[in-house]
């Protein structure tokens, strides 16, 4: 007996505890301080003019987050619960427009924007999340047709094998409908889940309707077939190609002997995933053949040159000293400059950096 | 030669300077050693620092993606019915905080051949065959592995020669130190998101790479109160507005989209789709024009006039 | 001298080593005026980097301006030294001697403030170390410094090398007394010339190697700046004859930047007796013959984008003829090319004068042909929008007025440093000249004979 109270006891105990918790966390993480502590929206959240004024006030201050709001994780005004959020910890979502949360890059506001501004902004956010993007004006929903439709599909492939999708079609009253247009569709996230469109086919006398489709796509996606108001979908998971379906090419091939050379960090190969500019390496394109010789050979004989000119200088020979006079060193000097100079710039004929992705392939 | 025969090798050396071996020697020894040096150096000069980009913009996306661009022109009216300034534009700038005077994207009004209008949002068109990225002298431009023509401010030099070569006049250049608002300083900068705008250097339109990264939509493409922009990918063959996803090679060719300029084979990204906001009740001989873009900051922008004494008057 | 009678040499280093001994108060006065110039431009250098390129005229639209006209253009005028002095010796043209000097200096000078100003024209000068670090070698801009570094390189040692017996020349003329630095520095330079066959024989051989290897650079260096604009999509500028425009044109305004220095310091100094009309007559047939392949290629360039009037072409065509940019376009058609023709080829009156008018109208009219062929491709709009404008503003005007004051400058201080024509060589040169005479003077009297440069002459 006693041992039952005890457990009892216990597990009232454990749920209030997780009831208070579960309150203590939802809230927001900290107490608002005097003197934004309930503080209330003076304007009604539906008043369409003051929503007006603080989309002026958003767009000038406030498209860090997004023309709808939902651009920075962690503060989605674009989510249909924000508004009912913001009615209820209005007091908390002021405080923040005004002093800011430095530590996570929150700038605030109570200098730039009246108190009448940020209240119209936290209108504006307001609506945000009860806003529907405008489409084309929805079509009628049609009419329910009482048919079944049976999906065949793949389970799995790689993208870019051809599939085969076949979709049967029944009436009500399990016979074969014919002529019947099911359109195909994947339905796939990128950057919203949708349905894409594939296309259409035709059923033939046996209610058969069949669909190829080479997929590009890869992950887990879902083959749907639709028939008027009939829906049916098919799970597919693709795996990735082993090489990219789309190759860009910017010039034309010239034939090389051999692949480019190339001699330096790994990251100038990297294009840009550094988050610097790409660096240079020695690069000879084209292989040990390279155009690039041509190039080289004619910088350097020039300044070969150069330094032929000047050792003829160097070596006129000094017939009797004058005083003191070094005649050797002006040359002397000039000839390391040569040199120098001539290595540097036949250095930079080698030394390039990488920029154009096609010529990383 | 003619060499006193009584003096000592030594010190006619040491007046007539190097004999030719040691010149030759020294020469040598100084070029290759600078030679050898230069690899090492060139590291010492660009050090491999660790990613600079952002952890939340780090490349997690393990697809290999082809980005690309269509707009829809039968469904940008200019949002001359939002009456507003392009809102395309106007996200665009205030989420880069762009100087005032620069619009990364910007909406022209283009001639219909019966003499009415359509709009034509305009971003940098990221080129295949960039020019500005062949000509760049220091590789300050460089295309990304996804197709995104990029640019670091940290290495351009501002030649200007890119804005020279691009055809589409899409690339803009910080005349001076910009006025842009406070929390312009609280962006971390990184190539793939340019806030702020660096002074003396050339910037423009990266299809938003740090949203597309995170798996968000950039600025513009989101922005569109008609859904007219499409962001799409030429490897997985789709695209979307943020609303529908589409099979982009089937979207290209039943609205018959065209690239501009294409004839000049530098290969953009962009795809346009004809019309004229007819899908928005829009008419080519519609005479609302397009409302001037606002930015909210700048004060002059770069039109400033530096006079001759200039010290202590007009801002930096 | 021989009986008091100052012989031709004498009179030739007399005449030409005047100015390295005497300066009076107009030239000090000069100097100053220039430096102030000078001064002046940096100030607007430091101005500019300062505020950006805001204080220019350059805008998002019109992006190069000034700048790259006058980097065009000295680059350009640098081409006089190569074309004198190079291809002269190489064909044993021996009027060249008097004049090869002044070329020579003319083109390092050029070359200087010609390489400059792009670096004036950058954003970012804090970072031109990065054209060497991460320079890419696709970028005509890279092919430009390569160029010029080399054109700098090889033409700073053609201007060194003929002066070495001119400096031995001062260096034994200052060698009376006390050796002062003057004297320590000609000794330096002159690197113990002492006309020893040997010597002369090595000397020779560096000229004669150098006086080859400089052209094809020279012919490079223009060819490269002006793929910097022919590498683009522009209208006006996507062009595949302006590799020989530019060279052309450079030659072309070399040539007349040579008469006007010429005319210049044989006035200044005179020179009559060295420059002559001779001098002035056959430069201006090699500046008709530049004319004329100048008109040649502008006609073949103008015709065939009229002829088609292909897209924005036609509008750059329209500003260039009727719109704003026409008073420069005829100003450089006519002051550049139709004028200086008539003025060469209508022989009537004394050459001089005419000659330096036809060339002081060229250069003129070339520096305003380089700023139409810039900035009007620029200021037609490759979008839907309105045309470009451009107004050079105080900075971009100090800095063009300070460049061409620091050229001026430098060969003014040049003219009291080492002798502006090559003694040496003019000494030659009246030499072979006289030498048939000499022959049948010999033959007469065997002890008459002018002695050869390298003995000490009182």
């Amino acid at each position: 007996m006693r041992r039952g109270k005890i457990l009892l006891a216990v597990a009232v105990g454990v749920i209030v505890a997780a009831i208070a918790g579960g309150i203590a966390f939802a809230q927001p993480p900290r107490q608002v301080p005097p003197p934004y502590a309930g503080v209330k929206n003076p304007f009604p959240w539906d008043d369409t003019s003051v929503q007006k004024a603080g989309k002026q006030v958003y767009q000038r201050a406030c498209l860090c987050h997004g023309p709808d709001g939902g651009s920075l994780s962690g503060a989605d005004f674009s989510s249909p619960d924000f508004p009912l959020n913001i009615e209820k910890d209005q007091d908390f979502y002021f405080w923040v427009v005004s002093e800011g949360e430095t530590n996570i890059g929150m700038p605030g506001f109570k200098t730039s924007l009246s108190d009448q501004e940020r209240w119209q902004v936290l209108t504006y956010m307001w609506s945000l999340g009860k806003k529907a993007p405008p489409t084309t004006p929805p079509s009628s929903a049609p009419p329910p047709s009482g048919a079944t439709l049976y999906l065949t599909a793949p389970a799995q492939d790689v993208a870019g094998q051809p599939l085969t999708f076949t979709a049967m079609l029944q009436n009500r009253g399990g016979s074969a409908i014919d002529g019947a247009t099911v359109q195909f569709f994947v339905k796939v996230d990128f950057f919203t889940t949708g349905l894409m469109a594939l296309g259409e086919a035709v059923t033939d006398g046996q209610g058969i309707a069949v669909f190829n489709y080479t997929p590009h796509l890869s992950g887990d996606i879902e083959v749907v077939a639709r028939y008027q108001d009939v829906e049916t979908a098919s799970p597919l998971a693709l795996a990735a190609p082993a090489v990219p379906f789309y190759q860009a090419q910017a010039e034309v091939k010239l034939p090389t002997v051999g692949k480019d050379i190339f001699i330096g960090p790994p990251s100038a190969l990297q294009l840009g995933e550094m988050g610097n500019a790409p660096v240079g390496g020695f690069r000879l394109p084209g292989g040990y053949l390279s155009w690039l010789w041509l190039l080289v050979i004619m910088v350097a004989l020039l300044w070969a040159t150069y330094f032929r000119v000047i050792y003829q200088v160097y070596r006129m020979p000094a017939v009797n000293r004058i005083g003191a006079a070094n005649t050797r060193v002006l040359p002397a000097i000039v000839l390391i400059m040569i040199t120098v100079a001539g290595l540097v710039i036949i250095a930079m004929l080698f030394h390039s950096p990488y920029t154009h992705f096609h010529f990383l392939r | 030669m003619a060499r006193s025969p009584r003096k000592p090798d030594k010190i006619y050396n040491l007046q007539n300077g190097m004999t030719r071996r040691e010149f030759i020697t020294g020469a040598a020894g100084a070029a290759g050693a600078l030679t050898l040096l230069s690899v090492p150096l060139d590291r010492l000069l660009n050090p491999v620092k660790p990613a600079q980009i952002p952890a939340e913009m780090a490349n997690t996306d393990e697809k290999v993606r082809a980005w690309c661009m269509i707009i829809d022109l039968a469904r940008c009216e200019g949002c001359v019915t939002e009456n507003t300034p392009p809102q395309c534009t106007i996200a665009c700038l205030g989420g880069h905080f762009a100087p005032k005077g620069q619009q990364w994207i910007e909406v022209y009004t283009a001639e219909l051949p019966g003499g009415g209008t359509f709009f034509m949002p305009t971003p940098c068109y990221q080129c295949e065959n960039a020019p500005c990225v062949n000509v760049c002298p220091v590789a300050a431009t460089y295309q990304d592995k996804t197709g995104v023509v990029l640019i670091d401010h940290r290495r351009c030099i501002g030649c200007r020669f890119c804005m020279a070569a691009c055809p589409y006049q899409r690339r803009f250049f910080n005349w001076g130190t910009p006025e842009l608002p406070p929390e312009a300083a609280f962006a971390q900068y990184s190539p793939i998101y340019p806030v702020p705008a660096v002074k003396g250097t050339v910037i423009k339109c990266m299809f938003c790479l740090h949203f597309l990264r995170m798996g968000k939509l950039p600025y513009c493409v989101s922005g569109c109160p008609m859904k007219a922009l499409y962001m799409g990918d030429l490897n997985e063959d789709i695209a979307s507005n943020g609303v529908e996803v589409v099979k982009l090679s089937r979207f290209l060719d039943e609205r018959e989209a065209y690239r501009y300029k294409e004839y000049l084979g530098t290969k953009p990204r962009v795809y346009y789709l004809p019309g004229y906001g007819q899908t928005f009740g829009r008419k080519p001989d519609d005479p609302r024009k397009l409302l001037p873009v606002v930015w909210p900051w700048g004060g002059e922008g770069y039109n400033r006039r530096v006079g001759i004494w200039p010290w202590g008057k007009s801002p930096k | 001298m021989f009986r008091g009678v100052e012989s031709p040499n004498e009179r030739l280093q007399r005449r030409v080593l005047a100015p390295l001994f005497s300066t009076g108060a107009g030239y000090r006065a000069f100097v100053l005026f220039l430096v102030a110039v000078v001064a002046w431009g940096v100030y607007a250098y430091i101005v500019q980097v300062n505020y950006g390129l805001m204080a220019t005229g350059m805008r998002d639209v019109v992006m190069w301006g000034l700048y790259l006209v006058n980097f065009v253009f000295f680059i350009g005028i640098s081409h006089a030294g190569t074309l004198i002095s190079g291809i002269l010796r190489v064909t044993h043209a021996g009027w060249r001697t008097p004049i090869t000097r002044m070329a020579e200096l003319i083109t390092v000078v050029a070359i200087s403030i010609g390489a400059i100003m792009p670096i004036i024209d950058m954003g970012r000068p804090d970072r031109v170390w990065h054209m060497i670090a991460f320079g890419r070698l696709q970028s005509p801009l890279l092919w430009d410094i390569i160029s010029i570094t080399s054109y700098l390189a090889g033409s700073l040692i053609y201007l060194y090398l003929p002066t070495i017996p001119d400096m031995a020349l001062m260096r034994d003329r200052l060698a009376k007394g006390t050796s002062s630095l003057r004297q320590k520095i000609y000794t330096f330079l002159a690197v113990g010339w002492q006309n020893t066959p040997d010597q002369r024989r090595r000397l020779d051989k560096a000229i004669g190697i150098m006086a080859l290897a400089i052209i094809p650079v020279a012919v490079s260096v223009h060819t490269v700046v002006s793929f910097v604009f022919s590498m683009t999509l522009r209208p006006g500028w996507d062009s595949t004859l302006f590799g020989i425009y530019f060279v052309i044109g450079a030659i072309f305004s070399g040539i007349a930047t040579i008469l006007i220095v010429m005319a210049i310091f044989r006035k200044l100094y005179h020179f009559e007796e060295f420059i002559t009309d001779k001098h002035f007559r056959l430069l201006s047939y090699l500046l008709l013959t530049a004319l004329l392949l100048y008109l040649y290629l502008t006609f073949s360039e103008y015709l065939t984008v009229a002829y088609k009037l292909a897209g924005e072409e036609k509008q750059l065509l329209a500003t260039l003829w009727t719109g704003s940019n026409a008073p420069w376009f005829w100003l450089f058609v006519v002051a550049g090319m139709v004028v200086p023709a008539f003025l060469i080829i209508i022989r009537r009156g004394p050459v001089i004068p005419r000659v330096v008018t036809a060339a002081v109208l060229v250069n003129i009219a070339m520096w305003a042909k380089r700023f139409v062929v810039i900035i009007p491709s620029l200021q037609v709009p490759l979008m839907p929008f309105e045309f470009g404008a451009y107004a050079p503003t105080w900075v971009e005007w100090s800095i063009t007025a300070a460049a061409f004051a620091a050229f001026i400058l430098i060969f003014t201080l040049f003219a009291k440093v080492v002798p502006l024509i090559s003694i040496w060589e003019v000494a030659e040169e009246q030499e072979k000249e006289e030498a048939p005479a000499q022959e049948t003077r010999e033959k007469q009297q065997p002890a008459m004979r002018p002695s050869p440069l390298g003995r000490r002459q009182v």
